[in-house]
């Protein structure tokens, strides 16, 4: 059967292999409408099929492999360029995106290869036209990725330009009284502390930004350990939020041995943006619950617990995704949507993970759960590239 | 005559800002360089009740708080102050929400974060200066 026959007649096996394949591309597919996925993946095979049966100049083919031709005419974008956005939108990262090409390729190929065809010149140049076909299709939806990735990074900037001038608004007013009352002779003691809870406030904002920055062109995070003791790294931690929110009551509760080995200051981050979360997020007021546990002897978790409605499963897939924003409990966008993506990124640096679970009746509780003795870490980006 | 008649009645500010700091700062910088009477409120809620009891002269509000977008935060103000409306300044972060208030007519000023202080009080001075809002400037 000519191939081009072959992918109109097996496309279910096809899509089926592929749709296998793009379910191991975790997590960001997860949230994907495995619908839509399919149907994408559906057309663009189709358009391939319907090309391969065009005839074509030799400058078509040579354009088509320089991902200059086009699989469909007119102003309508391709089912390959719909896709690469969606998968943009959805979470990909570039290597997932271009992953699920090379399944389509390979997938399409070894079922061909199976159906014992007889391999001859025209089964040869049919293949060549196959291949030159995907990768027209491969460079339409990587170019529309490129251009959504790019629309949510604008969007993600006018947030932070917003998050940042409140306070600077802040530094800016109280800097302002703090030169009135030296000419009056005048204290304000109230406008130095904003001033530097504002300068503070700027200064994590864009320290999580740099993280951010840092794995998203491949860096990673890197992890320095050396010997803490979890229970007292938590207790800093604690007593610094304790005194940010006097009126929230932080429990905790400590079992087995809580000396290890991990980057003391990338964890006290990891469980402050846990407990800051739980105190936004969680039922005004209601007090938040950490449980440090060490009672196996290679792991050591940390839970932070906090009453509040259930965070439903889709949400819960993309939690973990940079700039997802929550609606807080007093209803307020209070960061950039780093918080928990950060979280991520310091446990697997760690060799660890973070995991969460959330019902009405028990509330929503994260889980880091760490190795007892953690590696200093290469960057994680790379292994959360890496390819099942 | 008694002589209250002839003391200039004060102008009465409120700030509304979810962030403390900031409506703190913006409040004790307009205490210090204007003689308008200031006070902050840190939410919709609070900012209503404060508004109805006091009848404030302008509100500088923040158009991002929880309960509400902006706009309808404004509408809420006039709504229960249709009685004397004070006059409506918009400060906001977001360059997007600033533009759009410039071209509203709820707003007599829009601002953004960080609100340039000669500016705000030149508006101060200007709300001071002229007649009481008069309705029905209202919702349009």
């Amino acid at each position: 059967m000519a191939l081009s026959e072959f992918i109109t007649a097996q496309q279910e096996a096809i899509l089926a292999e592929c749709e296998a394949f793009a379910q191991t591309l975790l997590p960001a597919a997860a949230k994907m409408d495995r619908e839509a996925l399919r149907d994408h993946a559906a057309q663009v095979l189709a358009a391939i099929a319907l090309d391969m049966k065009q005839p074509q100049t030799r400058r078509q083919a040579r354009d088509k492999s320089r991902g200059r031709g086009a699989l469909a005419e007119g102003d309508e974008p391709t089912a390959a360029s719909t896709h690469g956005g969606l998968r943009a939108t959805a979470g990909f990262d570039v290597n997932q995106a271009a992953a699920e090409y090379r399944a389509l390729r390979a997938s399409v190929i070894r079922l061909w290869l199976e159906s014992g065809p007889r391999l001859g010149r025209e089964e040869v140049f049919e293949l060549v036209r196959f291949n030159e076909a995907m990768d027209q299709a491969l460079a339409e939806s990587i170019l529309n990725f490129a251009a959504e990735a790019a629309h949510m990074r604008n969007l993600f900037l006018g947030v932070l330009s917003h998050e940042l001038r409140t306070p600077l608004a802040t530094i800016v007013a109280s800097a302002h009284s703090l030169v009135l009352a030296t000419r009056l002779q005048k204290h304000l003691p109230g406008a130095a502390e904003r001033v530097l809870r504002g300068g503070k406030r700027i200064e994590s904002l864009l320290n999580d930004l740099l993280d951010y920055v840092r794995s998203g062109i491949g860096e990673g995070m890197r992890v320095a350990p050396t010997a803490v003791d979890l229970g007292q790294v938590c207790d800093r931690v604690i007593g610094e939020l304790q005194a940010l929110y006097p009126q929230i009551v932080i429990e905790v509760d400590r079992r087995g041995e809580l000396a290890g080995v991990c980057d003391e200051q990338r964890v006290a981050q990891a469980v402050s943006n846990l407990i800051s979360n739980a105190i936004k997020y969680g039922t005004s007021g209601a007090p938040v619950q950490v449980e440090l546990s060490g009672e196996e002897d290679d792991e050591m978790t940390i839970r932070v617990r906090n009453a509040g409605p259930a965070i439903s499963t889709e949400t819960r897939d993309s939690l973990f995704e940079p700039l997802v924003r929550g609606v807080t409990s007093d209803g307020t966008g209070v960061n950039l949507g780093l918080g928990l993506y950060i979280v991520r990124e310091i446990a697997q640096a760690h060799g660890g993970s973070v995991d969460v679970d959330s019902s009405a009746e028990h509330g929503t509780v994260f889980e880091i759960r760490l190795p007892r003795h953690a590696d200093a870490s290469e960057a994680s980006a790379f292994s959360s590239l890496r390819m099942n | 005559m008694s002589a209250q008649t002839h003391v200039p009645a004060t102008h009465r500010l409120l700030v509304v800002d979810d962030d403390h700091d900031c409506a703190d700062a913006i409040c004790e910088l307009i205490r210090m360089s204007s003689d308008w009477e200031v006070e902050a409120a840190y939410g919709l809620h609070d900012a209503l009740s404060h508004a109805v009891a006091h009848c404030p002269d302008a509100v500088l509000l923040d158009l991002e708080m929880p309960g509400g977008d902006g706009l309808q935060t404004a509408d809420c103000l006039l709504e229960a102050l249709s009685v004397r409306l004070p006059q409506l300044v918009a400060v906001t972060g977001n360059s997007n929400l600033q533009l759009e208030a410039s071209s509203d007519s709820r707003f007599a000023g829009s601002l953004l974060k960080p609100p340039d202080t000669a500016q705000l009080l030149q508006l101060l001075a200007r709300f001071a200066a002229g007649p009481p809002r008069s309705p029905p400037h209202g919702p349009v």
